[in-house]
């Protein structure tokens, strides 16, 4: 028993350790060259351009749910004034980053990991190592890059949204203008709160890329398996991802201590 | 990858890096980044809800942010906060400015107005000093209402002492009024006592004079005999002098207890009196109330309510009760008030009591009547108008002579036979007495001898 548990552990603790290798030999390779460009260019259209309408129509709704939320809360206290600064400081510090990365993780992280998955069991990626490409750097490096790229920018979009859902939201109770509502929300917004969330989101990219692109390759089991690596993908990713904020908030709370107040 | 994606990728990336700047743009032009600005600064010995970026408005208007808090090197500082503010608004702060901090709300978040200066103080210059005015904490209002109960509690006790001492200061007022009197009393009584022995002794040496006037003549002893009597009757009689000065000391002296009680006891007098007219009033109603009608008729007491004018005047006429009549003219008497009410005149008290004097010559159980007369108006307001003069009239001799069971009114319209005017007719009223003439001999018998 205490053998099949050692076995276990050890199992668990050098697969913990591949892929935290696998992880940094990919965070290393972002910064040798050759950089894949194209595709990494090809990965960017793919994981953020066709994620667009995704984020924006989610940010969207989410938004208009947040401001009804917002204003029912705000109420009570008289306080309706507040629910364009209060909704924008919400979305901007956490829910729009969190959002995103979720629903990234989700379209994105099953798609690598099913993508890469497929090309491990019909051995494609061998065939790449057989004409002199290294995979890995035409592989992962480029999704990775192309997930850190976009994340921010959908991330930037989802807040967009969002704020654009509250204004349709507030404006059908108060009739509330474009531009008032706009600047109301901008009111409380400080740097610290719009660039550590929108930046943070790289390293939501990183992990989701990462652990897509390390359960991919390491596909096993034919197509069986390439379905077990994409669902493993999302939920893996996204639990990484949910703790990876934990640490990032305490990190930037530690570097900004007034967003922390 | 064909180039229509990778334009796509292009306005992906751009636009996407676009609204992040928007984003910033929309948080930098807030925080005055892209306009001109100016830094001031304020002291402040309270600074709870203020931090680096907080708003600072100038008369309610967006005018800048705090960009920093110097903390003070000692306790009991103040602490300096800097602030950035739009260039434009330059001109309105000026050196007698000054920097609150206050807060949106309840909820809302803590900001710091700037207050305009006055048109005569020059511009602060960059870097300038305002005043600062502390912010208002809620902890603070609360142990300010808490200090304001403590203190309206202190003094509700304070006030509370002060009432029992009051009371205690009345209860021994009371007291040494009480004892005033009783000595008053003994006093009174005391020199009663005395006067009674005085002239008794008085009378004793009348008699003993006469007695030794009749016998001067019958020797030596029987004058040494009076000579001791009238000596001792003269001690007795500065006795009672001393006793008489002594009391009358005692009622006029400078003591300040027995001022006082001359005080209270005229204002006693003055409630009695009160009381008095209202027992008279209240007697009144009591005659003509039917269930004590009777017992008020075997008293000998009477109710002209049930005369007529012609039995009355009949009674005027009639040699068992001996009337005598003083005539008083309106003119004299009365006043009308600026609100039309019928009043006494100043000097009117004065010609009641002298007629009055002359009516008191005569027994006090003689009933007083006073007849009302007024010659305006048609017979329902002259008999109004005469009434109101009679009830004046006898309100004030009710009042003035206490001859409260011994009155009544009588409105008798115009006519008055035996009116001093020579006319038949009086425009007044007359103090009518009614006398029984078996008395009024008696009185006459007594007075001549």
């Amino acid at each position: 028993m205490s053998g099949f548990v050692r076995e276990v552990v050890v199992t668990r603790l050098a697969r913990g350790g591949h892929a935290m290798t696998f992880a940094g030999r990919a965070l290393r390779d972002i910064f040798r060259p050759p950089f894949e460009l194209k595709e990494t260019a090809r990965q960017v259209y793919e994981l953020g351009w066709r994620s667009l309408p995704l984020i924006a129509a989610a940010g969207y709704a989410v938004g208009i749910v947040m401001s009804m939320h917002t204003r029912a809360s705000l109420e009570r206290f008289g306080a309706e004034a507040l629910v364009p600064a209060g909704l924008a400081l919400a979305l901007v510090r956490e829910t729009g980053p969190l959002v995103c990365g979720l629903l990234l993780s989700g379209r994105v992280g099953a798609g690598v990991g099913a993508e890469l998955g497929a090309m491990k069991v019909t051995e494609q990626i061998d065939a790449l190592e057989a004409v002199a490409v290294d995979s890995f750097k035409f592989l992962v490096v480029t999704r990775v890059v192309a997930c850190m790229i976009a994340m921010p920018i959908l991330t930037a979009v989802m807040n967009f949204m969002g704020m654009l859902g509250g204004w349709t939201a507030e404006s059908a109770v108060s009739g509330m203008g474009f531009e008032a509502y706009f600047r109301a929300a901008f009111s409380l917004l400080q740097f610290s709160d719009y660039v550590p969330g929108t930046l943070k989101t790289m390293v939501f990219g990183f992990i989701i890329a990462v652990t897509a692109s390390y359960l991919g390759v390491h596909t096993s089991g034919g197509t069986q398996g390439v379905g077990y690596a994409a669902t493993r993908s999302v939920v893996t990713a996204s639990i990484l991802m949910i703790a990876a904020n934990v640490v990032l908030v305490r990190l930037i709370f530690f570097i900004f201590p007034e967003m922390a107040e | 990858m064909g180039s229509p994606r990778l334009a796509l990728v292009g306005a992906f990336v751009i636009g996407g890096l676009l609204l992040f700047a928007v984003g910033l743009f929309m948080i930098g032009d807030r925080r005055l980044l892209f306009s001109e600005q100016f830094e001031i600064e304020a002291d402040f010995g309270n600074v709870a809800g203020v931090e680096i970026s907080t708003a600072v408005r100038l008369s309610g208007m967006p005018a800048g942010e705090v960009i920093g808090i110097e903390i003070p090197d000692a306790p009991g500082g103040r602490f300096v906060v800097r602030m950035r503010v739009r260039e434009d608004l330059h001109s309105l702060v000026r050196t007698d400015s000054e920097a609150a901090i206050l807060s949106d709300g309840l909820l809302g978040s803590a900001f710091i107005q700037l207050r305009a200066g006055s048109e005569t103080a020059p511009l602060i210059p960059a870097g300038g000093a305002l005043r600062g005015v502390d912010a208002v904490e809620i902890a603070d209002l609360i142990a300010e209402g808490r200090e304001t109960f403590r203190i309206a509690a202190d003094q509700m006790v304070q006030m509370r002492a002060d009432l029992s001492e009051t009371f205690v200061g009345f209860e021994e007022t009371i007291s040494s009024t009480t004892r005033l009197v009783d000595g008053i009393g003994n006093d009174v009584q005391r020199v009663t006592g005395a006067s009674a022995s005085l002239v008794d002794e008085t009378r004793g040496m009348v008699a003993e004079v006469r007695r030794v006037m009749g016998t001067v003549t019958s020797g030596q002893d029987a004058v040494e005999s009076v000579l001791r009597e009238t000596e001792g009757t003269m001690r007795a009689v500065r006795q009672s002098a001393e006793h008489v000065e002594d009391a009358i000391a005692r009622f006029t002296g400078p003591d300040s207890a027995t001022q006082r009680l001359l005080v209270e006891a005229g204002d006693v007098m003055g409630r009695a009196r009160e009381a008095m007219a209202d027992v008279a009033d209240n007697t009144e109603a009591l005659k003509r109330n039917w269930l004590f009608r009777g017992f008020f008729s075997e008293r000998g007491f009477y109710n002209l309510d049930e005369l007529t004018i012609d039995e009355y005047r009949t009674l005027l006429g009639d040699d068992r009760y001996a009337p005598l009549r003083i005539w008083l003219a309106a003119d004299r008497l009365f006043e009308t008030d600026p609100g039309g009410g019928l009043s006494l005149r100043d000097d009117a008290g004065r010609r009641i009591e002298e007629a009055m004097g002359e009516l008191l010559q005569y027994p006090r159980n003689s009933p007083v009547v006073v007849e009302g007369y007024a010659t305006q108006g048609e017979i329902g307001r002259r008999m109004l108008d005469a009434l109101a003069r009679a009830e004046l009239v006898q309100r004030y001799v009710v009042r003035a002579f206490r001859h409260a069971s011994g009155t009544a009114t009588m409105a008798l319209g115009a006519e008055a036979a035996e009116s001093p005017s020579g006319d038949g007719r009086w425009d007044g009223v007359a103090l009518t007495l009614f006398a029984d003439p078996e008395q009024l001999a008696r009185s006459g018998a007594a007075a001549a001898q």
